[in-house]
């Protein structure tokens, strides 16, 4: 009996905050991955994008890095809004559950459960199209041999993940203060509005600077990738440009879930 | 109070579980794009961009509103096996839709009337087009919508596959109207792309025969309400 009781790990309590946020991401992870509406949101949307792949003919390219930059394009064009429209509804979760007073009482506090949800239902969310990504690079590999593989990986790095991260560490903060509804509706009206206005347009926007999420000032600087918004403000992004874009991003993604993390903190000072 | 009669009472009563965030994203759609209208004509704004702005509002945007906002209804019973013992959730669920798609489909026609009367027109559109330039696609929009919220449980998936297929329609315009079959349920048809008389009414045939369809797949899928027992979002 003493065995069966005896612990192989310490109690939460005694572990570190590390420990707190990895379970915590852990258990969010797993919660997001299993819904079908992430997979088949996610999944759909770079399917519809890729079904009539943007500019026409960079498909019969043999220079890879143009190549693979042109699909993470395509790739990071429509599902971005997936991403935040499935994650919106985790930030209020347990308030809708009626849960709180449950988890005020454990001893994860608000930090590990919020920075876990961000890991998790993020990383879960953005499994898909890494899982779709891995399949273009198998498709990829077998037309033009392995040397598709670090760079492919590299363009995934550098195009696609940061734009994902920054909307998936919106999505699980920015609800707390909207709700899900207008959230979704505000993501897809940032993500035109931010990444595909460009300046002809005449409307201020970010689009065409370091400051979109869609990836393409690394595309452009690195893999010589198709560029739009960009060249409207006659543009050809450098290698500084593109790590600029990058840590944007990355610094916004931080920066939000930092500021909701007091704000939650201040608000339920226990 | 008869549960199984719209009398104002249960009217209140729905308004009030619906909540707050639904109607107004509804509205906010529409009214945020007359406001975006009226502030392009007061600055002067070319008269090819106004057209456009109107039409954009009219055949894209409120449309869209409208379409998440009804799909965000979906699910927010928590005691969904109680409203089902005393009335049929089918009609309760669609009776919410209603009271989040009227008005702003009001609103929306309060748009048409003033836009025309500002001169900021689609053109080439007549009278027909006070409904005939956003009815149809907003009933397409908010029928699929609906019809993924109630098959997948999921108002984010809804949101998230109407706002990417409204994007798509937009971004792979070519190709989409290079098909006969995907022109026919092309949204902005008469708005951003001129085609023959003919085809565009085939175009605002077909979006509300197939808003009509979705609408009885959607019902028949809620002839299983218990599918909304117990259960999150999936």
């Amino acid at each position: 009996m003493t065995t069966v009781l005896q612990r192989t790990t310490p109690p939460t309590a005694a572990r570190g905050w590390w420990a707190k946020t990895v379970a915590a991401a852990r258990y969010e992870y797993l919660m997001q991955v299993r819904r079908p509406a992430v997979w088949v949101v996610v999944l759909g949307l770079i399917a519809l994008r890729c079904a009539s792949p943007f500019p026409p003919g960079f498909t019969s390219s043999t220079d890879l890095p143009f190549l693979v930059a042109d699909w993470a394009g395509n790739f990071v064009m429509l599902c971005p809004i997936g991403v935040g429209a499935v994650l919106a509804d985790r930030a209020r979760r347990e308030s809708r559950l009626e849960l709180n007073d449950l988890l005020a009482s454990t001893p994860t506090g608000i930090g590990p459960r919020l920075w876990g949800k961000a890991i998790g239902a993020g990383a879960a969310t953005i499994t898909p199209v890494a899982v779709a990504w891995v399949g273009l690079l198998g498709y990829l590999t077998a037309r033009h041999g392995a040397g598709v593989i670090p760079v492919g990986l590299a363009a995934f790095a550098a195009i696609v993940l940061p734009g994902l991260v920054f909307i998936s560490a919106c999505s699980v903060t920015v609800p707390y203060l909207t709700g899900p509804v207008l959230y979704r509706i505000g993501v897809f009206g940032y993500w035109i509005w931010g990444n595909m206005v460009g300046p002809r347009f005449g409307i201020p926007t970010p689009a065409g600077t370091p400051f979109e999420a869609i990836g393409e000032y690394p595309a452009g600087a690195w893999f010589h990738g198709t560029l739009f918004d960009a060249r409207q403000r006659g543009i050809t992004p450098t290698g500084g440009e593109a790590v600029l874009s990058i840590a944007f991003l990355l610094l916004m993604a931080l920066a939000t879930l930092m500021i909701t993390q007091l704000v939650l903190t201040r608000r339920n000072p226990s | 109070m008869d549960v199984n009669r719209p009398t104002w009472d249960r009217l209140r009563l729905e308004l009030r579980i619906i909540g707050i965030a639904a109607p107004v994203t509804a509205l906010a759609a529409t009214l945020g794009g007359a406001i975006l209208v009226i502030v392009m004509r007061a600055t002067g704004a070319a008269a090819e961009h106004l057209d456009l702005a109107a039409g954009a509002v009219l055949a894209g945007f409120a449309p869209l509103g409208t379409a998440v906002a009804a799909s965000s209804i979906v699910g927010r019973d928590p005691g969904a096996e109680l409203v089902m013992t005393s009335t049929v959730y089918r009609r309760v669920l669609f009776l919410r839709v209603g009271l989040v798609v009227v008005p702003a489909a009001l609103v929306t026609l309060v748009d048409a009337v003033v836009f025309r009367a500002l001169d900021a027109w689609p053109e080439g559109q007549g009278t027909g087009g006070y409904v005939l330039v956003w009815a149809p696609p907003m009933l397409w929009l908010v029928a699929l919508a609906m019809l993924i919220a109630i098959g997948l449980r999921s108002p984010g998936a809804a949101t998230g596959l109407i706002g990417g297929i409204w994007l798509a329609q937009d971004l792979m315009k070519r190709a989409v109207l290079d098909h006969p079959v995907l022109r026919a349920q092309y949204l902005f048809l008469g708005v951003d792309a001129k085609v023959p008389a003919h085809e565009w009414t085939v175009n605002r045939i077909a979006l509300p025969a197939v808003g009509v369809a979705a609408v009885i797949a959607a019902g028949l899928l809620l002839g299983r309400p218990e599918r909304f027992v117990g259960s999150e979002t999936a």
